[in-house]
């Protein structure tokens, strides 16, 4: 197993081969680029200090999703600069194509911080399992290990978080734009 | 009519998070219910809303620097272990110390790798040494697995007896059935001097030198005694 062999390149080959779907993952948590960058260094370094605790039964991907939910949880207990900047922050680094044009990315990125707001506006715990189950698209019993909770909150939570984001949605009059 | 459907049967059904069968049957209700369609298609928007939150590459350097950060913090743990096992003893006396105490057995490997073969090629072979020194693995009488560090660490009194799950107070190599570990590490005679072994070999194959054992001991009385000499040459 590559997680058991201890070394640094072992372990930059896991790093390569999920930063993405961390990264990703992160971003949608927090929406501020220095905030995601800041705890993907955060979840990499607990992962790698946590290496020898590694559970071989869980896939990789779970622990490493439950890290970084637990960075991204401390880091806002901690009231970090972040995560209470995101909604101020004007620019942030989009993924955009080459196709497009700057009007369309800046309408892109004006509605896509806006829904980012939105998220951001959802408890935690809310965000974490709506985050899991559509973007990072693991089933109830996954996001159940990964976040340790019983799979009924899982459901619950989901409930609550797509409820609460639809209200908030059509207040702000983003659903008619959709 | 109100229909009695909850809006978290509607959202299980967008999200799939129900069974196969409730997927089916609510299908069929949707066809018919008018209420229930609408809130689907009011949850759809909030589902489409979610798809349109862009989320940038990261960037180039971000692997690079969480792996220079790791590498940095790891090697700046490292300088205050191999100060407390390993002091900077020149050659040739460095090799006399080093195999006169076979006790923290991998720092001083690591020391002497690094220290004479240079940071980067020591630290292949350490981890070389390491890759080959984790496979090794046994199995007590009770059918406990235990590691080949741990046991060693144990043996040489680093590591508590407790500590090592398998290991009992009173276990001796005697009534500790570990075959493969006698035949492999020859603990139950001389602990010190098979670690000794092992670095002998390493040392051997990394420097031009033969080592021979001239005096065991064992590790409570400060270990092996060995003869150093250039490959050969004279001693």
């Amino acid at each position: 197993m590559v997680q058991r062999t201890n070394d640094h390149a072992a372990f930059e080959l896991l790093v390569n081969r999920y930063q993405k779907k961390l990264f990703g993952y992160i971003w949608r948590f927090t929406g501020n680029k220095h905030a995601t960058e800041d705890l993907f260094q955060e979840t990499c370094m607990r992962i790698y200090q946590a290496r020898s605790s590694f559970n071989h039964e869980l896939p990789f991907s779970s622990w490493a999703y439950r890290i970084s939910t637990n960075a991204c949880l401390d880091m806002q207990k901690k009231k970090s600069h972040a995560l209470e900047k995101a909604t101020d922050d004007k620019i942030m680094t989009q993924h955009c194509s080459a196709h497009d044009t700057p009007d369309t990315i800046l309408e892109q990125q004006t509605k896509s911080q806006r829904i980012q707001m939105l998220l951001n506006e959802l408890p935690e715990k809310f965000r974490a399992v709506l985050l899991l189950k559509h973007y990072e698209d693991l089933s109830i019993k996954t996001i159940a290990t990964v976040l340790d909770i019983p799979e009924g909150t899982v459901k619950s939570r989901l409930h609550k978080g797509v409820k609460q984001l639809t209200v908030l949605a059509e207040k702000r009059g983003l659903s008619d734009e959709m | 009519m109100k229909c009695k459907k909850t809006d978290s049967a509607v959202i299980g059904y967008l999200f799939k998070t129900i069974s196969h069968d409730a997927e089916k049957r609510m299908e069929k209700h949707l066809a018919s219910c008018n209420e229930c369609s609408t809130r689907l298609d009011r949850f759809k928007r909030t589902q489409k809303l979610l798809d349109a939150i862009t989320c940038p590459e990261p960037p180039d350097n971000l692997t690079r620097d969480v792996l220079t950060n790791i590498a940095a913090q790891h090697d700046a743990k490292q300088p205050q272990n191999r100060q407390k096992t390993a002091p900077d003893i020149p050659l040739p006396d460095y090799i006399e110390a080093l195999c006169k105490t076979a006790g923290s057995e991998q720092m001083r490997v690591y020391h002497f790798l690094t220290k004479h073969l240079g940071v980067e090629n020591g630290e292949a072979a350490f981890d070389e040494y390491l890759h080959e020194q984790m496979q090794l693995q046994f199995t007590t009488e009770t059918g406990a697995i235990i590691s080949y560090e741990n046991l060693i660490n144990t043996a040489t009194g680093e590591r508590s007896v407790h500590k090592t799950e398998g290991l009992t107070k009173s276990s001796t190599v005697e009534n500790c059935s570990f075959p493969t570990l006698a035949e492999e590490i020859g603990i139950g005679t001389n602990p010190c001097e098979t670690i000794c072994r092992r670095q002998i070999k390493l040392m051997e194959k990394t420097r031009s030198v033969e080592i021979k054992c001239i005096k065991h001991r064992t590790h409570k009385k400060g270990g092996c005694e060995f003869l150093i000499k250039p490959k050969g040459g004279h001693s």
